[in-house]
């Protein structure tokens, strides 16, 4: 049973959240604003925080740049941004300061569990697969791990069933994270044969891809769209 | 004597009226007895009558300059006797000797101090003629000889010797006479031999330390600051200077024609008259002499020495006559319209070139070259600064044509330097000023009410967007709530569409404040947009499917480099395509076409639409709230074309909406990378 802190000015979102999160199983805690979340997490075993930016007293960013100063096992809980600011910027600025996700307000529940039960799990077995990325045909990046010998994939320790396209997908770009492959390149290692013009099926086998391993497919934490350009992996 | 204590307030008693007043009566009557004492000692010393060291008052006066000089002009008067007689005809020698007895008498009669000796003999040496005695004791004695022609009638003359001789007696007789007279001046003058010296030295260093505390306090009254003029000093200088100088004459011509031999037969009243007189005459001279230094001093202190005259004034008012005739002729002038203007300074160029040329061609004749010369020099002055004001307007009205061009181009910032600016060109570049002055005033308003007016979207969106989560949130927690009747569900369900419909028009409504007023970040890069339209092809793929729409994609098998932002691009195809899947008749075909042509790349959606199009504006489709269809009861914000046309105009690309029957198409038009 994991303690989940939610962290709102507004009470009417903070009940909602903690009647989703119960129903899926947590405990739920409720704090009103920065200080008292402070207080709460210095006083009970907190495995995960959704706290909101726009707070009286202690803002979010400032809640979240103290925790991260704090020492021991309180410095490293998950905590998910839920905010109403939804610019680049201010994703940037969030994930930059120690956050480790962030939802825009108006949220949708069940991507929000998602990305709960997402952050727990990669939380509570942290540092189980560290050891995987010296193997050979091992390939870990960001809690997937792709088996080249089982063909098997896991994501955060969850395994994730693939096509055999879109595994050979996966695996050419979990081999360079960062390297932006364009449909043709894709195409080319994929099926290892020039493309002429077959290439815009990558662009679906990608989807397909992205809808299996994101939480939110329409904004890709692992397989990034590089629009005009092709794919990537961050 | 500039006091610098000029700013100071005059606190010292030296600075009051009385000490001043006391000052200017001590200065007149130490500044008189100096005068009249120094001159008397001069007269003293020139005479050598007064410091020889005699035993007594007459004898000094015997040998002094001015009992000499007295007794040379007896001498000389009875000289000229003599010889005046001489000159005219006698019988005989005896008659002139008669005439001159009878003559000699009456001169010798009213001075009873003196005796008259006179010896005529020939040349021999026999007397002819004698006159007088010579007495026994004799104070002082002056005497001549010389050759004298007594004229006879009918005869030669007879030539003789004669001999002069004038005494002063020893004691000399109150009783009137020259030289009781005389010696009466000199007694009074002899007895002040010693002191004389001696108080015009001290009433010279009295007179200049008073003079020059005088010049000191000069226009500075006690308890006040500054220098004050009085009314001595509002006199004009030059009327002041002017009478100063006529009063100067007038007693000048008062010392040079006193004469006090009338006054008084008693010797010391008339001393002491002829001293009182000179003393007047003298306090005056110096009173004018003060005043005119003192009144100087003031001036110069006040700084109005020059400008406090007549002659200044006339000079002053001549100059403001002839600015003002300047300045209205100039008025004139200004006023004329350029076409006028032309008109008088052309002909009056030509007709002045006209003029000296005739002047250098006429003075070619008098020979000189001076005519000639000066002519030559006025001609070429004339042109070289004809040409020279030619080329001043040409270069302005270079310049205003570039300024007015940056003006036109929308430089607002540019702003004419009309310091080298003249005349009418100086006119127009500070209208253009004035004209880009306002303008930018304006734009600046513009944008920052548009600017605020996106802040304020910005910042209500966002305090929009709490409320709708609360609503989506527990719409979403009641719809796992067993519901009591088919109509609450309906209702639940409406609810559900509604609040979504906010959430996406909440989301929309700050994506086109920001795009239709550029505040987002654009990178431009080369972007093949092959590949983008088959990512967004891919991305609506299922999307398609669902209302039954095939995609008909059309494009080259090569990449097509646009320059844009990938990013913005798809937002503005995701739009597009949106928009398709919301309005397309459900079975038809969608086409998507990517080409370049010329320079240019450009995407081509095609879709039927569901509803009547027919009849519709294209333009207005891409307006901010408004829609294809008529009914707002669909899912959309209505800002989906107005955004996807912002962010097209941001990348710099057009995007152009055309309707043909039930047909409707989109066009994006990017410029390609020059790759």
């Amino acid at each position: 049973m994991y303690n989940v802190l939610v962290c709102d000015d507004d009470a009417d979102i903070a009940s909602a959240l903690k009647i989703y999160l119960s129903a899926e199983g947590y405990n739920v805690l409720v704090a009103h604003d920065g200080e008292e979340a402070l207080k709460i997490i210095a006083s009970e075993r907190v495995h995960l925080v959704i706290m909101d930016i726009m707070m009286p007293k202690l803002d979010g960013i400032a809640a979240t740049v103290k925790l991260r100063e704090s020492e021991g096992i309180t410095g490293g809980i998950p905590i998910i941004l839920l905010t109403a600011k939804s610019e680049d910027t201010d994703i940037v600025l969030g994930l930059n300061i120690g956050a480790d996700d962030y939802v825009t307000k108006p949220f949708n529940p069940v991507e929000l569990l998602a990305r709960v039960k997402a952050q727990l799990r990669r939380y509570t077995k942290l540092g189980g697969a560290t050891d995987l990325g010296s193997k050979p045909g091992i390939y870990e990046h960001k809690g997937i791990v792709l088996d080249d010998g089982s063909k098997t994939v896991t994501l955060d320790g969850e395994p994730v069933s693939l096509t055999p396209t879109e595994f050979e997908l996966l695996k050419v770009l979990i081999r360079e994270p960062g390297r932006v492959f364009s449909s043709k390149q894709l195409y080319e290692a994929v099926r290892g044969e020039a493309p002429f013009g077959a290439e815009s099926a990558i662009a679906v086998h990608i989807r397909h891809l992205r809808e299996k391993l994101e939480i939110d497919p329409s904004s890709p934490r692992y397989i990034k769209v590089v629009w005009g350009q092709g794919y990537k992996l961050e | 004597m500039n006091g610098i204590e000029q700013n100071k307030k005059a606190e010292s008693g030296l600075y009051s009226f009385a000490a001043k007043t006391m000052a200017v009566i001590a200065f007149v009557l130490a500044a008189t007895v100096t005068l009249l004492l120094g001159i008397t000692f001069i007269y003293m010393c020139a005479d050598g009558g007064f410091y020889g060291g005699y035993a007594s008052a007459e004898e000094a006066f015997f040998s002094s300059g001015m009992c000499q000089n007295r007794l040379r002009n007896e001498l000389w008067s009875i000289r000229l006797l003599l010889k005046d007689n001489a000159k005219r005809e006698y019988i005989d020698a005896g008659v002139y000797f008669s005439v001159i007895s009878t003559e000699l008498g009456k001169l010798a009669a009213p001075e009873p101090n003196a005796s008259v000796r006179v010896e005529i003999s020939d040349l021999a040496g026999n007397e002819l003629y004698a006159f007088g005695e010579v007495p026994q004791d004799y104070g002082a004695s002056i005497s001549d000889e010389f050759v004298l022609e007594i004229k006879i009638d009918g005869k030669p003359d007879i030539a003789a010797k004669a001999r002069i001789e004038v005494y002063l007696a020893k004691l000399l007789a109150d009783t009137g006479g020259k030289f009781a007279r005389l010696y009466g001046y000199f007694g009074f003058l002899y007895r002040l031999r010693h002191i004389a010296p001696v108080c015009a030295a001290l009433g010279a260093i009295f007179s200049i330390v008073l003079f020059i505390y005088l010049m000191k306090v000069a226009g500075i009254r006690y308890g006040e600051e500054g220098v004050r003029e009085g009314v001595l000093d509002r006199i004009p200088y030059d009327i002041f200077l002017i009478a100063v100088f006529v009063a100067s004459v007038l007693l000048y011509d008062i010392v040079a024609d006193i004469d006090f031999g009338f006054a008084s037969t008693n010797v010391t009243s008339t001393v002491m008259l002829a001293v009182t007189v000179y003393a007047g005459i003298a306090a005056m001279a110096l009173l004018l002499f003060l005043a005119l230094a003192y009144t100087t001093v003031v001036r110069l202190k006040a700084k109005k020495l020059l400008k406090n005259t007549i002659l200044w004034r006339l000079c002053a008012f001549a100059g403001k006559v002839a600015k003002k005739v300047w300045e209205w002729a100039l008025a004139v002038f200004e006023m004329l319209p350029a076409v006028g203007k032309a008109a008088l300074i052309v002909p009056g160029f030509l007709f002045f070139n006209l003029f000296f040329c005739l002047g250098f061609v006429e003075s070619r004749k008098d020979g000189s070259g001076i005519g000639q010369f000066f002519a030559f020099i006025i001609l070429a002055a004339l042109n070289i600064g004809a040409f020279a004001t030619l080329i001043r307007a040409a270069h302005e009205l270079v310049q205003l044509r570039q300024g007015s061009g940056r003006l036109a181009e929308g430089d607002l910032e540019y702003r004419f330097d009309t310091t080298g600016f003249h005349g009418e060109a100086k006119n127009i570049a500070d209208n253009f000023n004035r004209i880009s002055e306002g303008l930018a005033k304006a734009v600046e308003a513009r944008s920052k009410s548009e600017r605020m007016k996106v802040e304020l979207i910005t910042n209500v969106s966002h305090d929009l967007k709490t409320p709708i989560t609360s609503i989506i949130n527990y719409v979403d927690l009641l719809k796992k709530e067993p519901m009591p009747t088919d109509s609450a569900q309906k209702y639940l369900d409406i609810l559900d569409r509604q609040a979504q419909r906010l959430r996406k028009l909440t989301s929309d409504l700050i994506e086109a404040s920001k795009a239709s007023t550029g505040n987002i970040d654009v990178k431009l890069e080369p972007t093949d947009i092959c590949e983008l339209v088959d990512q967004s092809a891919a991305e609506y793929a299922d999307r398609l499917a669902t209302v039954r729409l095939t995609p008909i994609i059309r494009m080259s098998k090569r990449p097509i480099y646009a320059l844009a932002d990938g990013k913005l691009l798809w937002r503005v195809i995701d739009n597009l395509l949106s928009n398709v899947c919301k309005y397309s008749m459900p079975g038809t075909r969608v086409y998507i076409d990517a080409a370049a042509s010329g320079s240019m790349a450009t995407v081509t959606v095609r879709n039927i639409s569901s509803e009547q199009l027919g009849g519709i504006d294209p333009d207005e489709l891409t307006e901010r709230f408004v829609r294809g269809d008529s009914s707002r009861s669909g899912e959309g914000s209505g800002l989906g074309l107005s955004i996807a046309k912002s962010l097209t105009e941001l990348q710099g690309g057009r995007l152009k909406i055309e309707i043909d029957g039930d047909m409707f198409k989109a066009t994006i038009t990017m410029p390609l990378a020059s790759v």
